[in-house]
């Protein structure tokens, strides 16, 4: 990548964080985040205080949830509103007008909405981080850290994938429709879906792995557990069934998928903007 | 004198008659009566005894008995009570005619009636002790009520029930009868005073033992009733196991552990001294005396030692112990009231000691007939002294105590040593292992530590009664199939583990074979090895009765209790292990106050019945089953006033009846995990409180067999609206997933995911899919049972606060320093542009070339096949309709469109740039745009920026220097609205803003796609003056238009296309021969209007054409607007117009 390169992109990002600042969504999200993780971080102590336990996997279960949840719709609505919304807007020509490659203006505008989706993200947990501080802590802060890098990951999978719906749309609505179903297949449906497939073909507990590892949502989950609990147990057969297999390697192999999640939609992404990028 | 006899013979005579009367007449009369209160029956059972007859609530107290396992009452003394009328009958007799036979026969006549009362009280005593020792094993209550004595008079409490004994009218007729008998006997026989007193105090000793001697009552607020202790000489009764707990409270010792020795020789010291009193009735005074000196000093010996035991008690507290360790040393009283702490003592003397001073004072008042004025009272004083002072001395034992230092090897004085011996070893390092074979205590001083070297056990223990205190013990083998322990106790029961520490142990203790043993106060730290390879801490096989207690666990397996009933395992602390806590084959044991924190599985329980489980805590165990608590086959057992928190299953039942009260069961994964052969268990009153689940079905079956009414859930959904602390609707367990997983594991895999709740929201919603419940609680608690534990204290975590802000800062940055953050960019921005290289393009001028340029989107053929080539500095107008292909061509000569065919780009400094194919290569469309300045046919540009900002920013991609850009907005007005946000902007100053953007690196060539469409006339003059400047300055320009007046105005050249074509080129006065060519006009007219239209156009000489939709006129494209004034003449009015190429509709 040549230094041109590098400064254009520098120059989009850089231009795409200080629009996420004023982005009305994006300011949405960063408070609903930050405003559930609080909660989740008061409310999951405001039991134990009464009873001086510390209930570290209650409340790491709900931000799991939490994180699911909302993370991936951020990451995908941002996404999905980045390129699209600018190409109804009709800005995105002028942009293209000057020696930047399409390639360079999607990865700085990749890589600012991503900062500015990790910034949130930080934010949230960083606040919450504070009140379990001053409650006194729960276990390891390590093990908190490597449920931050976890989330910013996600994040940045379903920013992937955002980028991906938006290099296709040229009209935002439609983008962030797309996004919306494709939200809803990834946190509800394909599990829904896997559920009844499993009741009524009574599925492996391998295969029903293997469905599940396709879903970044439930990938993100496995590694999350992995590392607070230290295994898979909680997950039944199919969570023995990955720990038996994939051994000292699970979590390397998580985040493999991870990355490859990353990269794929981003690199397609890439291919489709350069073919179309008005 | 002869008077005084007569008068006494008839004295007797009269006492004897009235002595036979009163004992007939006592059998009329009940003679001894208890009252039994308990819970079951309100109103009490009473029972009264007559010496042959039972009488009151026989039935009742049967059943009562029966529970805990005693006999019928019908059962006892049956033969005593079928000879009882006649025996009775015949002492009265005797008695009755006593006066009539010579005094010889009369004085053995007396006798009977004498000891009848003695007899009764005798036989009494022994038929309520045999019923209370006696217990039948099998007995359903057997289990929680140790073998008693029932009163023979006073109030007493045995387990639930508080009896109150007194004796009867009956009774006290014959003892009145005894009484004048005993006064008769003495007129008959005065000279018989001084030795017939000496057996009254003889049978009032032996009496004495049937009655307590000592009462201490104990009142605090932890036990509604007082706790009662009363001592005997030889033996402790009453509520010894809640005593001892409240002791412990304070460090005390327990109560079996006081006088040991003297409760053992009290019975055979007492039957002595008796007997010693009765053969020195029959023997000469001289020697009489001598025997007849004990039973005085007997009251004394018994209030010394009891002085010195309870006062050793008390003044010997254990501060380790202790729960409050504060607790001043103190001697408890003797008699009287004395609180310690909120712990209220009353202690008396009872009928027993006062039997026993009574018998004493008769003694010396025989002696004293017997001329004890004789013997100076100095001599006697001293006398008593000395065998008070011996039996002190026999009664405190005849051990001794040897010392052992360091440089001594414990081994060898062990060698030495007797049973009884204590030996105290000195602080310092023993690197030895050794056999204990003799009673020993081994008491360490100054903590010595015993060093095994690693291998094999350090001490083994194989006789009984030996205690090991205050020892480190270290360094075991590390053989599990040999068991390597730091103590190893083989067949020695009643062996004191107490207060040492144990380090690099495989075993900790292990007791085999060893009932009653007692493993206390120590602390035990594994070796560093896997679990599986370590071994139990604590492990106790086939050794009832044992105790483990306020031991503190770390790092080891298992604490092991297998194959021992009625243990006692309270107070221990174990961590970091597998199992806390596992038992196999152990009834009855007591488990209390134990913590069990993060272990494999908190406790384990087999195969056990009647277990109490009470006020444990089982938290954080999370190993690969992560139980708290598991039962597997128990049965009848109590768990109540437990904390199950944290856990991966809180408690898991197999198999199992028991009974649970008042738990609190919270966090855990699940709450409870039930396989369906767990039934007929009983929840009641217990908090389950945010478990994953709250009870979780492991296999195929149900649970509603099981008892789970009146506990407290934290999901319980309903109201209570008559406030009285129930949920007015059942509780019911019926979340959908669960179910699910209880019936296809393999789905717990969805565990956690959003998509499980929504799953389980929808139950709520859509009641179809509400799955049968796992078990319903008609009456829910409102409110959590309040269980108390200490909390605590909360102390902000460092760690946490230090990463979290550190965390934050990032968003902090993002959000909150946004202002800084842009100037300090900008500063930045400005510094590194005047570095910068600057793209020189003065003097530049370029060419392009266009051949053969197509583009096609999807079917539609945007562009056709165009060419044509601009000059350096020629100034070409695209000209042709909307839709004609205009805006395609320059997005190609942009390079942001792939096409087919070249373009070619090149300048007078730079090697041309050609460019062609479907994919426009990215490097190459940058290049190209480097040269080219572009401005849109709608000014889009972001609305919320400055005018500061975007040009700010589009300068940048081109690197254009601080300078210029300033320059640049001078030039082009722009300093006045530099801070106007775009969207606050006309739409010529928009336009301005577009070129000045297009200009900002001065490039060579400048695309302008209809650049003045939306301004006003004034504006458009304007800008069309600028851009003849621009070309004047030797820009290559290529602009679309549709307008005819711009084209003229500026275009050198014209290009002409219509439909993606290119239809014509030349210069723009060439124009008009080309608008010569027809084209059609479509007018939208009111139908009526049409016919009337068509007419007039076709007489003026036009073609038309009519149809329903429209008038199409053809006309040359000069004379396009005469239709127009034509119509508007004759007041046609015309809706809309169209023009279209006139061949191509013909073609149409």
């Amino acid at each position: 990548m040549t230094n041109s390169a590098i400064t254009n992109i520098a120059i989009v990002m850089r231009k795409e964080v200080s629009d996420a600042r004023r982005n009305r969504w994006f300011i949405l999200f960063t408070i609903v985040f930050g405003g559930l993780a609080l909660s989740l971080s008061l409310f999951g102590f405001s039991g134990l205080g009464t009873f001086g336990i510390a209930g570290f996997g209650r409340t790491v279960a709900s931000l799991i949830n939490l994180v699911m949840l909302i993370v991936p719709l951020m990451g995908l609505m941002l996404g999905a509103m980045s390129i699209s919304g600018e190409r109804e807007r009709g800005s995105l020509l002028p942009l293209l007008a000057q020696p930047v490659m399409p390639t360079e203006v999607l990865l700085g505008k990749y890589l600012g909405t991503a900062v500015a989706l990790m910034a949130a993200i930080l934010f949230g947990f960083g606040f919450s981080g504070i009140v379990i501080a001053w409650q006194g802590g729960l276990a390891q802060f390590s093990y908190y850290l490597i449920l931050v890098g976890l989330t910013l990951l996600i994040g940045l999978v379903h920013l992937s994938i955002g980028f991906l719906i938006s290099a296709f749309m040229s009209k935002s609505a439609t983008a962030i429709s797309t996004a919306l179903i494709l939200w809803l297949i990834i946190v509800f449906i394909s599990d829904l879906g896997l559920i009844g497939t499993a009741v009524v073909l009574r599925l492996a507990p391998s295969v029903l792995l293997a469905f599940t590892l396709i879903n970044p949502a439930q990938v993100f989950k496995l590694a999350a557990i992995h590392t607070i609990q230290g295994n898979l147990e909680i997950l039944g057969a199919a969570g023995l069934y990955a720990a038996d297999v994939f051994r000292g390697f699970l979590f390397p192999t998580l985040m493999v998928l991870f990355l490859l999640w990353v990269f794929i939609p981003l690199l397609f992404a890439i291919g489709v903007f350069r073919q179309r990028s008005i | 004198m002869q008077d005084r006899k007569m008068h006494q013979n008839w004295l007797a005579k009269t006492l004897l008659i009235a002595a036979g009367t009163l004992l007939l007449t006592s059998l009329f009369f009940p003679y001894w009566h208890v009252e039994l209160e308990t819970g079951i029956y309100p109103k009490g059972l009473e029972l009264q005894i007559r010496p042959y007859r039972v009488e009151g609530d026989v039935e009742e107290i049967d059943k009562l008995n029966h529970y805990i396992g005693m006999r019928t009452l019908a059962s006892a003394g049956q033969l005593e009570r079928t000879i009882a009328v006649p025996s009775i009958i015949i002492a009265a007799l005797c008695l009755l005619i006593a006066p009539f036979v010579p005094k010889k026969w009369a004085l053995w006549l007396t006798v009977p009636g004498l000891v009848f009362p003695v007899i009764f009280l005798g036989e009494l005593y022994w038929w309520l002790r045999d019923s209370g020792l006696h217990l039948d094993p099998n007995a359903p209550l057997n289990q929680t009520i140790k073998p008693f004595i029932p009163p023979l008079f006073g109030d007493s409490v045995i387990a639930q029930f508080s009896a109150k004994a007194s004796f009867q009218t009956g009774f006290f007729l014959a003892l009145l009868s005894g009484a004048f008998a005993r006064v008769a006997f003495y007129f008959m026989k005065p000279e018989w005073l001084a030795k017939s007193l000496i057996v009254d105090a003889a049978l009032l000793l032996i009496v004495s033992l049937l009655f307590p001697y000592w009462r201490v009552d104990f009142e605090t607020k932890k036990f509604p009733r007082p706790l009662i202790l009363q001592v005997r000489p030889h033996r402790l009764e009453g509520n010894i196991g809640q005593i001892d707990k409240l002791h412990q409270d304070l460090g005390m010792r327990e109560l079996e552990t006081a006088g040991q020795f003297e409760r053992k020789v009290a019975l055979p010291s007492i039957a002595i001294v008796a007997f010693c009193l009765l053969v020195s009735a029959v023997l000469p005074k001289k020697w009489g005396f001598w025997c007849a000196l004990p039973s005085l000093g007997f009251p004394l010996i018994f209030v010394g030692v009891l002085y010195w035991w309870i006062r050793d008690s008390g003044m010997n507290l254990d501060p380790e112990m202790a729960l409050y360790p504060d607790t001043e040393p103190f001697a408890p009283p003797l008699v009287g009231t004395k609180k310690v702490g909120n712990l209220t003592t009353i202690a008396s003397f009872q009928i027993g000691f006062y039997f026993a001073v009574a018998a004493a004072l008769i003694v010396g008042t025989s002696l004293y007939f017997q001329r004890l004025k004789r013997f100076n009272l100095q001599k006697l004083t001293l006398i008593m002294f000395l065998s008070v002072f011996t039996l002190w001395i026999t009664s405190s034992g005849i051990a001794s105590t040897r010392i052992v230092e360091p440089d001594v090897s414990i081994a060898e004085t062990l060698q030495s040593a007797a049973d009884g011996d204590t030996l105290i070893v000195k602080g310092g390092h023993y690197q030895e292992r050794f056999i204990i074979d003799k009673s020993i205590t081994l008491k360490g001083e100054n903590d010595p530590v015993i060093d095994g070297s690693g291998s094999g056990s350090v001490i083994t223990v194989t006789a009984p009664g030996v205690a090991i205190l205050g020892f480190t013990i270290q360094n075991t083998g590390i053989r599990l199939s040999e068991g390597d322990a730091g103590i190893m106790v083989k067949r020695a029961k009643e062996t004191i583990i107490k207060s040492n520490h144990f380090k690099e142990v495989l075993f900790g203790v292990q007791v085999r074979n060893s009932p009653d043993t007692v493993v206390k106060n120590n602390t035990f730290e594994g070796k560093d090895l896997d679990v599986g390879r370590r071994g139990d801490l604590i492990r106790v096989w086939y050794s009832d009765g044992s105790r483990v207690e306020n031991n503190r666990v770390f790092d080891g397996r298992d604490v092991v209790v297998w194959y021992s009933k009625k243990v006692v395992v309270n107070r221990n602390e174990v961590r970091n292990g597998r199992y806390g806590i596992h038992f196999m084959y152990c009834d009855d044991a007591n488990i209390q106050e134990n913590r069990l924190i993060g272990n494999s599985v908190g406790v384990y329980l087999m195969y056990s019945y009647r277990l109490q489980l009470a006020k444990n805590w089982a938290v954080d165990n999370r190993g690969a089953s992560g139980y708290g608590i598991g039962l597997k086959d128990m049965h009848d057992g109590q768990i109540t006033d437990n904390l199950v928190a944290d856990n991966r299953a809180g408690m898991f039942m197999d198999n199992a009846t028991n009974t649970f009260n008042n738990n609190l069961i919270a966090f855990n994964d699940s709450g409870i995990l039930v396989l369906p052969s767990a039934r007929k268990n009983e929840f009641i009153r217990n908090s389950f409180i945010d478990n994953g689940e709250q009870v979780t079905i492991e296999g195929q079956g149900s649970i509603g067999n099981n008892q789970w009414d009146g506990n407290y859930w934290s999901d319980y959904s309903g109201y209570d609206a008559d406030h009285d602390g129930v949920g007015d609707v059942p509780y019911r367990s019926m979340r959908l997933f669960e179910r699910l997983t209880e019936r296809y594991p393999a789905l717990r895999i969805f565990t956690y995911s959003p998509s499980v709740n929504a799953l389980d929201f929808a139950t709520h919603l859509f009641p179809i899919f509400t799955p049968q419940p796992k078990l319903t609680d008609k009456v829910p608690l409102m409110r959590p049972t309040a269980l108390t534990l200490e909390t605590p204290q909360k102390r902000v975590s460092v760690a946490w606060l230090i990463g979290s802000t550190a965390l934050c800062l990032p968003g902090l940055t993002f959000f909150g320093l946004n202002e800084w953050a842009s100037r300090s960019r900008n500063n930045r921005q400005r510094e590194t542009l005047k570095t910068d290289p600057t793209p020189d393009h003065t003097g530049q001028t370029s060419h392009i070339s266009i051949r053969n340029l197509t583009k096609r989107y999807g079917t539609v053929t945007a562009v056709d096949t165009v060419s044509f080539d601009v000059t350096a500095g020629e100034t070409v107008a695209l000209w042709g309709i909307n839709g004609a292909g205009k805006t395609t061509v320059l997005r190609c000569i942009l390079g942001i469109l792939p096409f087919d065919g070249t373009i070619t780009v090149a300048n007078n400094n730079e090697a041309a740039v050609e460019f062609s194919g479907s994919n426009v290569s990215p490097a190459v469309g940058k290049a190209i745009r480097r040269q080219i300045g572009y401005v849109p046919q709608e000014v889009r540009l972001q609305s919320d920026l400055t005018v500061k900002e975007t040009v700010l920013f589009y300068a940048r991609f081109r690197s254009v220097p601080q300078m210029e850009i300033e320059e640049l907005m001078e030039e082009w007005l722009l300093f006045s609205i530099a801070d106007k946000q775009i969207s606050a902007l006309s739409g010529g100053m928009k336009q301005r803003l577009s070129l000045a953007i297009a200009m900002l690196s001065d490039p060579p060539i400048l695309l302008l796609d209809e650049p003045t469409s939306n301004l006003d006339s004034q504006t458009q003059r304007e800008f069309w003056g600028t851009l003849e400047r621009l070309s004047t300055a030797g820009k290559t320009l290529i602009f679309c238009s549709h307008r005819l007046d711009e084209i003229m105005g500026i275009a050198d050249r014209v290009i002409v296309m219509n439909a993606g074509r290119k239809v014509a080129e030349g210069p723009p006065t060439a124009l008009d021969d080309y608008l010569s060519t027809d084209i059609l006009l479509h007018l939208r007219i009111p139908e009526k209007f049409q016919d009337k239209a068509a007419t007039l156009l076709t007489e003026k000489g036009f073609s038309v054409r009519h149809s329903r939709l429209d008038v199409s006129v053809r006309t040359a494209h000069k004379k396009k607007m005469e239709p127009f004034h034509i119509l508007m003449a004759a007041s046609i009015p015309i809706d809309d117009f169209e023009l279209s190429d006139s061949e191509k509709r013909g073609e149409a």
